[in-house]
């Protein structure tokens, strides 16, 4: 099951790169933002992992009560997913986006340009 | 004695305790017909697979869109769990229809899928609540057995008071709704996942403070506790779900936070 949520949560974090780059280049030459990506994921693992990113965020946010066994599990699950998308996409060093490809040399959202 | 029943009308309390209830309509050619029903609150368990099919067979119609899925086959199978006869329906020869051993296969099937969503029809009400300074309060209307033997009786002003929301029963709602299981030797990966409104039923017994509009022995409800084991399960539901989804907002967050961190 750790397996399939953390395949969720990587496919989750790619799709809002997804979008937040269609809309950023959507914007930059004038056009009607496209559509966001349509997820595969299955829906009844994409509840829980929304429900375990909410967590994640309130975690630090340092707003989370109680949690419950399987939940700290699943958020395992999210943490590597989201150690994987980070490699996958480095950082800008000027605004923090996550950069669309490792090997990219400006950043789609601040258009810095990036020194490999 | 007055009937409990009559008074209930005459103040225009929704009577709870009916012993059945009743959905009355004319059909298409402007007959009547009457599908008798036991109480879904004495059918919880029918009720509550009622609401795992219909998540299921969602889930499933997502997993595979155009599939062909038969999303009224839990209505279907909640009728047949909770239907005890029908009236107003003749057999060729003049013999009392439910005598036939197959009389609900016998009847139209849209007369089914109707007198069941009758049953389950309750909405809330276009004019909201006053707003209660100690409690959340959802306001519902809905059709119940009535005086009339072709039509059924619209009751309003079905208020349901709640101890409002803390941000541990919202976590707690979303973890018991989010939560999966994979099912094991499918064929294709498969997550099953409890459906909300059964786990909104549980929330609906813990948070309710006090209803208005409803009776049981012609009276009012007195408690928490007369209300948890004689309200409608529909009604439970109803209630409680507009409220939660107003706590909630995309993404788990209650609407409540996003005010305060302005």
């Amino acid at each position: 099951m750790r397996a399939e949520l953390e395949a969720a949560a990587l496919a989750v974090f790619e799709a809002q790169l997804e979008a937040a780059y269609g809309a950023a280049m959507a914007e930059r030459s004038g056009q009607e933002a496209p559509a966001p990506p349509a997820l595969t994921t299955d829906p009844a693992l994409l509840r829980r992992v929304l429900h375990l990113m909410d967590i994640a965020r309130r975690i630090e946010e340092r707003r989370c009560g109680r949690l419950w066994a399987d939940e700290l599990l699943g958020l395992e699950a999210v943490r590597n997913a989201r150690a994987r998308f980070d490699a996958a996409h480095p950082q800008c060093p000027h605004c923090a986006a996550p950069l669309a490809k490792a090997t990219d040399t400006r950043c789609w959202r601040c258009w810095s340009e990036i020194k490999n | 004695m007055p009937d409990e029943a009559a008074q209930s009308a005459e103040q225009n309390l929704l009577p709870l305790d009916s012993n059945e209830r009743v959905i009355a309509f004319r059909d298409e050619r402007g007959m009547p017909r009457r599908h008798i029903f036991a109480p879904p609150r004495l059918k919880l368990a029918e009720v509550r697979e009622f609401f795992q099919q219909a998540h299921d067979e969602m889930l499933a119609s997502a997993r595979k869109p155009g599939a062909g899925r038969d999303l009224a086959k839990p209505r279907r199978a909640l009728y047949r769990a909770l239907v005890l006869r029908v009236e107003g329906y003749t057999l060729t020869g003049g013999r009392p229809f439910c005598e036939l051993t197959n009389w609900i296969e016998r009847l139209p099937p849209a007369h089914r899928l109707g007198a069941v969503n009758l049953l389950m029809g309750v909405t809330r009400a276009e004019r909201a609540a006053e707003i209660d300074p100690e409690f959340d309060a959802v306001e519902l209307e809905a059709d119940w057995n009535g005086a009339q033997p072709d039509a059924l009786t619209k009751f309003s002003g079905l208020l349901h008071r709640f101890e409002p929301f803390t941000e541990d029963d919202l976590h707690e709602f979303q973890h018991k709704t989010s939560r999966v299981t994979e099912v094991k030797g499918a064929r294709e990966p498969k997550f099953l996942q409890a459906a909300p409104e059964k786990v909104m039923l549980d929330f609906y017994d813990q948070k309710i403070r006090a209803v208005e509009g409803y009776s049981v022995g012609g009276q009012l409800l007195a408690d928490a506790e007369q209300i948890r084991a004689w309200m409608d399960p529909f009604h439970k539901i109803s209630a409680l779900g507009p409220l939660v989804r107003e706590y909630l907002v995309p993404g788990g967050a209650a609407a409540g936070e996003e005010e305060e961190a302005e």
